[in-house]
């Protein structure tokens, strides 16, 4: 609903003289849509019309204002009921706002002004919680499986098998990986697409947060708790009530804190640093991290029996160098987003950009794939991405030839195979600039074939 | 021409329906109007329930009134008015609800004299 749009706005007043005063005052506004009640019966009989706000009498022939906020809010707790009665009776007041109603005003000579002030109040509240559902409807359109993770090779189709089971239960998910090969985004994809996907997500990184305020930031801290804790904090556990959290990097939390993190999730409860209090906690655990965590049993860098509990269902994401063409498919994805982010207009990968990229094993994965790719397009001078455009400099590059574990015979094959590709099959040539003899590069060849 | 009461003074005071429609004499004439022919019915059934001792029914009445006779500007029925909800819903003194109820119809009935000639003047 923009400021200029048309609101519905239900007026439930049994008193004919005051009545035509609201429905005067609420139309002087020619953006609200009046229909007035006379008694609660009719009014809840059409909420169905869906009105946007609704300003109540709480003394009603039929029924009390309280019986008809309740039933109001259990039809939509989101509709504004602005409370406008005679009564002066502080306790009634409270009584219904604690049920729900979004201000109560009292019958007086200031009922005009006040009534005005609650009513743009509650529209810009409509746009605010109009605003927040858009975004999460837009939020969870981007993190639909096919829209936010591009891929249909093997590998990738196996996580989303694992995906599409881990979005039907609230089973702990442990999401392991190389660094860049997209752990969070695997874990917004199954908080969005689960029953959760309307309440909070919340990722922490432990590996970015000073050890010693991890404890306050997951489970919270009382004023005064500790030097600097000057109010109170919620914890990212409570702040995800009803939701996701997402623990990144949980092998490099410190062994005390462990400990902890193991009773908050058996006893599903937290309770704040500082404080005595026990918050009950409703919170599904996804977990991530890029080392092995059996090996970090094994090291004694972490809890056996918080391995055991944070296991659940473990998703293991490929590299990138194991997704064959996937590697084209993100390339592609990744400079359409760029140019169309940029105004670049339309650039294309040349064939033998394609087979460069294809050649590359990305130690940085997904995250080096688009970093590259979105180099290469500010430094392309044509509409087509050329192989001399593309640049990687990992620093991991010069693992780039020895990424996986080959027999020395494999990488004498690899070196003569790229220099004939080089030197268009020139085997003197190769044999030159390798110092080895052309028998050498024949016999190769020869075994290539067979 | 004014009508004025028993003291010599108005019991009307229309400037806070005015300071609400400011020019807007439709409105106004509809805010008296409707005030005109409701209240009367709300007074005869005070009466009728002072018959059947009915003591919270006639303080729900009164308590329904109260909000229109902001409007008309009665001030000088205020205080009983709320006297009348207040004992007849707590069922308090309620020898003296009759007595009120008797005085709030000798105030209506001079606050519907100088509306309705608030009318003929509009």
């Amino acid at each position: 609903m923009s400021s200029n749009e048309t609101i519905k706005i239900f007026i439930v007043e049994d008193d004919p003289v005051y009545l035509k005063f609201l429905n005067y005052v609420i139309g002087l506004n020619p953006d609200h849509e009046i229909k007035t009640f006379s008694n609660g019966n009719d009014a809840l009989n059409a909420l169905h019309e869906r009105p946007s706000i609704i300003t109540l009498d709480y003394s009603l022939p039929d029924k009390s204002g309280e019986e008809i906020l309740k039933e109001i809010k259990e039809f939509d707790s989101n509709i504004p009921v602005i409370i406008v009665s005679g009564q002066e009776e502080i306790g009634i007041a409270v009584q219904l706002l604690k049920l729900g109603a979004y201000d109560y005003i009292i019958k007086d000579e200031e009922t005009k002004e006040r009534l005005e002030y609650a009513l743009t109040n509650a529209k810009r509240n409509i746009n605010l919680v109009n605003e927040i559902n858009t975004l999460k409807q837009e939020i969870s359109e981007k993190y639909e499986f096919g829209n936010s993770i591009i891929g249909n090779s093997p590998a990738i189709k196996k996580v989303f098998d694992l995906m599409k089971k881990a979005i039907k239960t609230n089973i702990t998910i442990s999401i392991t990986g190389e660094t860049g090969t997209g752990k969070e985004l695997v874990a917004k994809g199954i908080h969005y697409n689960s029953a959760r996907k309307k309440k909070p997500f919340i990722p922490v990184n432990l590996a970015a947060i000073p050890k010693e305020l991890v404890e306050s930031e997951l489970f919270g801290h009382e004023k005064g708790s500790f030097t600097g804790a000057v109010t109170r904090r919620i914890g990212r556990f409570e702040e995800a009530s009803g939701g996701t959290i997402f623990l990144d990097e949980i092998a490099e939390m410190d062994l005390n804190l462990q400990a902890k993190l193991l009773r908050v999730i058996q006893e599903r409860e937290v309770s704040r640093v500082g404080g005595n209090s026990i918050i009950p906690i409703d919170v599904r655990l996804l977990v991530a991290t890029h080392k092995n965590l059996a090996d970090e049993v094994k090291k004694g860098n972490f809890r056996e029996d918080l391995y055991y509990r944070l296991l659940g269902l473990p998703i293991q994401l490929p590299p990138l160098r194991e997704r064959d063409t996937d590697i084209i498919l993100l390339a592609k994805h990744f400079l359409s987003s760029f140019c169309s982010e940029n105004d670049l207009g339309d650039l294309s990968l040349d064939r033998e950009t394609q087979e460069k990229l294809l050649r590359y094993h990305y130690p940085g994965n997904i995250r080096e794939l688009k970093s590259v790719i979105e180099l290469s397009a500010v430094m392309s001078n044509h509409n087509v991405i050329l192989p001399e455009d593309i640049n990687f400099n990992s620093p991991k590059s010069e693992e780039n030839f020895t990424y996986q574990e080959l027999s020395l015979k494999e990488y004498n094959d690899r070196i003569i195979d790229h220099f004939l590709k080089k030197y268009d099959n020139n085997v003197l040539k190769v044999a030159d600039v390798l110092d080895i003899g052309k028998s050498t590069i024949y016999r190769y060849l020869k075994e290539k074939t067979t | 021409m004014e009508s004025v009461d028993r003291n010599g003074k108005r019991i009307t005071d229309l400037s806070y329906l005015v300071s609400i429609c400011g020019d807007d004499d439709d409105f106004k004439t509809e805010m008296i109007e409707t005030f005109l022919k409701n209240t009367p019915p709300l007074i005869n059934d005070m009466k009728n329930y002072l018959i059947e001792s009915e003591w919270k029914m006639i303080g729900d009445i009164a308590h329904k009134m109260k909000p229109s006779f902001t409007f008309m500007g009665i001030h000088s029925a205020k205080d009983l008015i709320l006297s009348i909800e207040k004992q007849g819903r707590m069922q308090e003194n309620i020898k003296e609800i009759p007595t009120m109820i008797l005085e709030l119809e000798s105030i209506c009935l001079g606050a519907f004299a100088e509306l309705e000639t608030e009318l003929i003047q509009e």
